[in-house]
């Protein structure tokens, strides 16, 4: 799971070379302060744009989706990068998006595998809550950065699945970088996980678990080899750097042809990072819990009845027909309600949250019966 | 076969000296809060908020050698699931401001050398009084 960039920012320059991907027109605009009609345009570049880090937590995005008014209409997101630098030509950045072949990893993938056109963030708001719902499927209220598993209603799939004696793993990157949100488990049981190294390790003995979970290195610090750069793609860390974690992930396991005759790679962002996506959140199940005002900073509370803003999401595996466009509506719970169909499948309903209990999956997308022998490697 | 070519390891845009984002700042907390130690809210760069990050994870994984019970479950009601006509109590927070959590718990830690039962004890039958 990569770090803060919208589905347009990344993907969305697929429309041109392929029109059943939810992409930019070239006709999608925001108004700047000014009132002057900004367009979407393929100028990101990999770093320097997006600094300061545009604002994500819940009452910005709530900016960037409804503008002040009450219809998601997605015109807020200059507005409200506006407010932290007062630069007007600068706040006009957060539209810009990469073309294709300067992000070549995350857009070949997209095209060679399948590319899911409505995943959407768990929660209009900041990281840690949206990674909650990719760890335990709900993030028992929380819409900030707060600590949210103490008192956890609901285990994390990782406990649900080793108490069931299946096996599963978290990977974060080094013990400088280490684990984002799931510090309790690290605390508690320090067995689930493994670093980067140890990751690419169990690729090449075919070892791995059969649920793992990968965090790319969130800071550049100074490693036993020299500088490690962040490869989050959190702004305004470098996007090479994460297209390059990425390939090295998906040829990690293409690499050895047992693994890759048996895995799927779920590739995808926590949340949009503040950054332009033309798409309303839809509607969702509620998860049990309300958000009261004085945490959305809205005035208003929050009953986790509507999604975030989309992120890229693209699901990769040799069965997995080339081309494939997903048009469902997905998001963050997807991802344990998927190991839970698989390996747990009459796992109890009530000992998960609502939302991922309802949640659809997406092993359904391997559809095809012999192996690809035409998907892409990086070299 | 398609062959892609993997960019090149950006290596000038290694900045260590940067400061360090809102998300390296809420893992520190996570992980003082989740190996006992006092928050240290002060500036750091990511160079300087990275190695504290792996300090702190190192320590950790020591204390998680130990069969200590974990500090986080003497503090805070759980957020209960909202049912038909009632509203839960959110444990909430912000990136700038401790969480409730972490501030019970740095009183909880304060409170440790003089009497930790007495505390514990005491807080339970306020936190029943109140409801």
């Amino acid at each position: 799971m990569m770090e803060n960039r919208s589905f347009d920012h990344m993907l969305g320059s697929l429309k041109a070379v392929d029109a059943r991907i939810d992409g930019l027109s070239g006709n999608e605009s925001n108004p700047d302060t000014k009132g002057n009609i900004i367009k979407a345009q393929p100028l990101a570049d990999y770093q320097g744009q997006l600094d300061p880090d545009p604002d994500h937590d819940f009452d910005a995005v709530d900016q960037q989706i409804f503008d002040g008014g009450t219809t998601p209409t997605m015109q807020g997101f200059i507005k409200n990068y506006f407010l932290q630098r007062k630069d007007v030509s600068h706040s006009q950045k957060i539209m810009y998006y990469f073309p294709a072949n300067k992000v070549p990893v995350l857009t070949t993938l997209a095209r060679e595998f399948a590319v899911f056109n409505r995943w959407f963030s768990s929660i209009p708001g900041p990281t840690l809550c949206n990674r909650a719902f990719a760890h335990y499927g709900t993030s028992f209220g929380h819409v900030d950065m707060s600590l949210f598993y103490v008192n956890a209603k609901f285990k994390s799939v990782y406990q649900r699945l080793i108490d069931a004696n299946h096996t599963a793993k978290l990977y974060y990157f080094d013990q400088v970088s280490s684990s984002l949100e799931v510090i309790n488990l690290l605390k508690d049981q320090p067995k689930l996980f493994g670093t980067y190294d140890q990751f690419l390790e169990d690729c090449r003995r075919g070892t791995l678990p059969e649920y793992s979970f990968v965090e790319p290195n969130y800071s550049d610090h100074d490693g036993p080899d020299g500088a490690v750069i962040a490869s989050d793609q959190h702004p305004d860390h470098h996007v090479a750097e994460g297209e390059r974690f990425i390939a090295s992930i998906y040829m990690a396991i293409r690499e050895n042809p047992a693994l890759w005759s048996s895995t799927a790679l779920l590739i995808t962002y926590d949340e949009h990072g503040g950054i332009y996506d033309h798409v309303p959140p839809p509607s969702c199940m509620p998860d049990g819990f309300v958000a009261q005002p004085k945490d959305t900073r809205t005035g208003q509370p929050f009953h986790f009845d509507r999604l975030g803003v989309r992120v890229p999401a693209i699901l990769v595996s040799p069965y997995v027909a080339k081309g494939t466009v997903v048009n469902g509506v997905f998001e963050h719970s997807s991802i344990p309600a998927t190991a839970m169909k698989w390996l747990l499948p009459n796992f109890d309903n009530t000992q998960r949250s609502p939302r991922e209990a309802a949640a659809p999956t997406f092993l359904d997308l391997l559809t095809l019966d012999t192996m690809r022998t035409d998907t892409p490697e990086f070299s | 076969m398609t062959v892609i070519k993997i960019p090149k390891k950006p290596t000038k845009a290694f900045n260590p000296k940067r400061p360090a984002s809102a998300l390296l700042l809420s893992q520190i907390e996570h992980l003082e809060h989740a190996v006992g130690r006092e928050p240290k809210r002060i500036k750091r760069t990511e160079g300087q908020a990275a190695r504290y990050i792996g300090e702190l994870t190192a320590e950790l994984l020591r204390q998680s050698q130990t069969t200590v019970a974990p500090a986080s479950r003497v503090i805070a009601p759980p957020a209960a699931p909202v049912t038909p006509g009632m509203t839960p109590t959110v444990v909430g927070g912000t990136k700038a401001a401790p969480t409730k959590a972490h501030a019970a718990f740095n009183r909880t830690l304060a409170a440790r050398g003089k009497s930790k039962r007495k505390t514990a004890k005491k807080k339970t039958t306020k936190r029943r009084r109140s409801r």
